[in-house]
Order: structure tokens, then sequence, then C-alpha cells
């Protein structure tokens, strides 16, 4: 049989990992390291052009402070007594305000998902939630709140359980109808059917909205920081950028960025080890 | 008979347009271990029909004896498969053929060896641990029917199976069908539009027609099993092929409606 074989050989060759003509991502000549090499350049050129341009006065240093002064003030800054005070605040508030608003989402989500006149009753609501600009919440909850890390927590939660609890209901909808068609005709219970099927197929929506969370949890943090607070690293560069030196802005500015790139690269991380046989990426 | 459709008909309630006769009704007998092929073009009900006799959709009239019994919903002893192998893209080869058993509570242990068993036969032995995506489509429908196979339903209801294959991997298939199923004395009941594959495969081709879904006639196809490819070189082959072709153009004149199926 012919048709056996070629089916074989094709396969053999993904299974093993060797790839096939369509595998290949578009190669400009060279490889790799070629590639790696000009994205290493091109940062170089982006520090020189920080560095050089407010040196040769062409950008005022105190709109653009030289690389090496920022460096030099992001250096005393996480060296000094204080910083660590106010980088654990907020670090805090991002993870719980993450850790919570994702769990309500998923559970939200979920639920809505699953009992179809809950999700009819509730869903203009939510929809409605989602269109105002979280962000004038701020001020109405720091006074509920106070000024503490309790209103940050849950600006970062209003903010952040939205693109989860989206994504759950939208990822429990469009689980292909054939995948139910099969297990109905094996006679599975509803909760089979949840287990085995709705839920993993619903899993890479899931795993997206929970990264998208987690950027939003940061900007949530910061916002309430902004609107109102005596501590934390958002407070600092409210400060900071009040007293005009910007070389510290740009340093917390640096070091919310290093969080925020921390937190993604482990989530990414989890959803390749979790969501392995996610093809669309 | 181990199925009986007694007067089976589907009928669609629409808001606007009235009722839509999707299928009216089917008598048909169906013996144990025997071959029945549905043929007819698109909307012709053929796909609803399989679907009432798989328990999925009720008839809005008349019934389905399942051994003698009226069926109310799916079975256990009725085994499916689409167009589409369904596989769980999370789940390798081996634990999607085993999706089965663990729906039915079975023990994982003691299907461990029925499903490599069942591997074995369909020639996937060696890809019990590959995930489905890495697998080509004639490669998916096999692990789809080892997965139907390894739970010994004594009814297999097929949804054009072999449909989104090419031709040459299609006619692999249909030998491996009857390999493991005729001697297995498996009922199959079998949806497509091909007719070439219907009389290859089939004891009895069943014709039917679109606007409204309807069995406008039934042909009884005379080999002896086992069958190989080569029956289709016999003039009796060309001729039954070209009675269903008959029988389709037929309707089709009279209803004024090209019929969309794939010939010989």
């Amino acid at each position: 049989m012919t048709t056996e074989n070629t089916d074989l050989r094709t396969t053999e060759a993904t299974r093993t990992g060797a790839p096939t003509a369509e595998d290949v991502p578009l190669d400009l000549e060279g490889g790799q390291w070629k590639w790696r090499l000009g994205t290493l350049a091109t940062g170089i050129l982006i520090f020189a052009l920080w560095e050089l341009l407010p040196r040769a006065g062409l950008i005022s240093p105190i709109v653009l402070p030289p690389f090496t002064d920022t460096m030099a003030a992001l250096y005393t800054l996480v060296t000094s007594d204080f910083f660590m005070g106010h980088f654990l605040v907020t670090l805090n508030e991002i993870f719980w305000g993450f850790l919570i608003g994702t769990t309500i989402g998923l559970v939200v989500g979920i639920v809505l998902g699953v009992f179809e006149p809950l999700k009819r009753l509730t869903y203009p609501f939510v929809v409605a939630f989602q269109a105002i600009p979280k962000i004038v919440l701020a001020p109405l909850f720091i006074a509920w709140f106070g000024y503490g890390q309790t209103s940050k927590i849950v600006m970062a939660i209003a903010i952040g359980f939205f693109p989860v609890l989206i994504n759950t209901m939208v990822g429990l909808e469009t689980v292909p109808n054939d995948m139910i068609q099969l297990m109905r005709s094996l006679k599975a219970s509803k909760m089979q059917i949840f287990r085995k099927v709705s839920l993993p197929s619903a899993s890479p929506l899931m795993f997206a909205g929970i990264k998208t969370a987690l950027t939003f949890a940061l900007i949530g943090a910061i916002v309430g920081e902004f609107v109102g607070a005596a501590e934390g690293l958002g407070f600092l560069l409210d400060t900071y950028n009040f007293q005009l030196r910007i070389d510290r802005v740009f340093s917390v500015i640096i070091i919310l960025s290093l969080i925020g790139g921390v937190f993604y690269f482990v989530l990414e991380w989890l959803d390749k080890k979790l969501i392995f046989w996610r093809q669309d990426v | 008979m181990i199925l009986e459709l007694d007067s089976v008909a589907k009928t669609y309630r629409t808001k606007g347009r009235g009722d839509v006769e999707a299928l009216r009704p089917v008598q048909l007998p169906i013996p144990e271990g025997s071959f029945v092929s549905l043929v007819g073009p698109s909307g012709c009900g053929k796909t609803t029909l399989l679907n009432i006799v798989a328990g999925l959709l009720p008839p809005t009239a008349g019934r389905v004896l399942f051994e003698g019994q009226p069926l109310a919903g799916p079975s256990r002893d009725m085994g499916i498969m689409f167009q589409r192998a369904v596989l769980l893209p999370w789940r390798t080869v081996e634990k999607n053929v085993m999706l089965p058993a663990e729906v039915f509570g079975q023990e994982p242990s003691s299907m461990q060896e029925r499903v490599a068993e069942t591997l074995e036969m369909v020639g996937l032995t060696d890809f019990s641990n590959a995930l489905p995506q890495h697998l080509s489509g004639g490669m998916q429908q096999r692990v789809a029917l080892a997965r139907v196979l390894a739970y010994r339903p004594k009814v297999l209801l097929m949804d054009e199976p072999f449909g989104a294959l090419d031709e040459f991997t299609r006619e692999a298939m249909n030998v491996e069908l009857l390999r493991l199923t005729r001697p297995a004395g498996i009922t199959v009941v079998f949806v497509t539009h091909n007719i070439s594959e219907a009389v290859f495969l089939s004891h009895k081709v069943v014709v039917m027609s679109p606007r409204p879904g309807r069995v406008t006639g039934v042909i009884d196809v005379p080999f002896d099993d086992p069958r190989e490819i080569d029956v289709m070189r016999q003039q009796t082959f060309t001729e039954l092929v070209f009675e269903v072709r008959e029988l389709l153009n037929k309707e089709e004149s009279r209803s004024g409606v090209p019929a969309e199926v794939e010939g010989a």
C-alpha cells in the first residue's frame, strides 16, 4: 500500500522534529545568530542615542537624562535604604491583584459559561462594567478602602479580572461541536464533558486572558498609587516627577518594566508547559 | 434485524417560513453484520438520519428499534465517526483511544491491552505516544477508528468519515475498514456522497434525495466478501454505480435542481 508509506514518511519527519518545508521560518540567509547580532546592534544604537543626544545638547538633560546618568541614578535608588520598602509594597499589590483578579475571572467565567441562563441575565451588566474606563474608579476605591495597599489591590483586580472572564466564557462557548457530540454519543455525563473536553479546549484562551490580566494588574496598582498613596513605586515615581528628578523617574520606570517582564516570562514559560498542544503561535 | 427504522421522520419548525421537512418517513431494516450506505447530495437528510440512529437527534415521528427495543438517546453499543477525526489535541494517540473507556468508568489498566491491540490493528503502534497534530489526516482518522473499535460497538455509524481525505488515502481506508469490521460482524451505517465508495463497501446502498429529504431507492450489492479493490474492475460494479447514478439523476430532473454528487 503506497498510501500507507507516504503517510508514515511525512509523520515520521514531523514527529522526530525534523523540519519539513512548511515548518522552516523565513530564513533571510545566514540563520539565527545573525539576527541576534542585529538585534543587539539595534539595542546598542538606541542606548548610544540616549547617551549622546542629551550630552550633545540636542535634548535637554532635564527632559532626557543621559543613559549613564540614568544608570547611576538607578544604582543609587536601588541601593538606598528606603527602596526595598516601596518595591515590596508594589510587588505585593500586583501579586495579590493579579491572583485574586484571575481567580474571580476564572470562577465567574466558568459559572457564566456553564449556566447559559445566568449568562444571559448578567452579560449586559458585565459589558457595561467593562465600558467604564476603570481609572475613574481609582478615587472611589481610595475613598472606600483607604490610602493603603487594599485600594490598589482592588484597583488591580477591577482591571485584571475582565480579560480572564471574557476569554474563559468565549473559550467555553467555542468548544468544537463535534467534540461535544462525540462525548454525547458515549453517554458522557455533563461533568465528564466539562472536565475532559470543555475545560481543556478552553484553556488556551483562558491562559491568554491570564497573561493580559498580569499587565492590567500592574497598571492597576500603579494608577492606584498615582491617585493616592504614601508608599510604593507609583508613589515614588509621582514624587520624583513632581521634583523634576527625571533620572530617578526613569529608574523607577525601568524597575517597573523589569517586574512586568519577569512576571510575563514566568507566565509564558508556564503557558508553553501547560498548553503544550497550542499550534497557533 | 439489529436496527429497524420505523417511519422515522424529522421536521424542523422555523420562524416565519413554516415547517421544513428535513426527512420524510423512512422505513429501513438493517440486518446484523451488514454494511448500509446512505448516498445523496447535500440536504438529502442523510446526516440527519444518521444522527437520529445515533440517538443524538430525536425524530419528530416514528422510532428506531435497536435490537428490538425503541431507542431513547445514545447507546454504548453504537459508535460514531465524523468527517473530522475529532481527536482531543491535548491527548496522545493512546490516550485518545482510551477516552471511551474512561467515560464508561472502566479501569484504565484493564483497557491498556485492548487499546494496544486496537492500535496494532490500525497500524499505529509506533505512534501511540504522538500528539494528533503530528499525524496526517489519514492517520488521524485511523486513530478515530481505533477509538471507536476499541470499545467493540455492535453498530458503527460513520458520517462521511473519509470525505476530507485524498482519493488514494480514502481508498486505502476503505479497504482497511472492510478488513476491520466485516470479520468482526460489526454492522455499519455509512454516510457518503461518493457513489463508487458506497457500492464498493456496502451490501445495501440507500439512495436519498433532497427537498424534501427522502429515500428514493435501495440497491442491493451482490459482491462476495471479503472484497478487494479489484471488485471495481468488474462489469457489475460499473453497472451498479450507473444504476445509483440513474436513480439520483431521475430525482434531479424531477426537482430541477442539479444533485451535487461525486461520480465514479
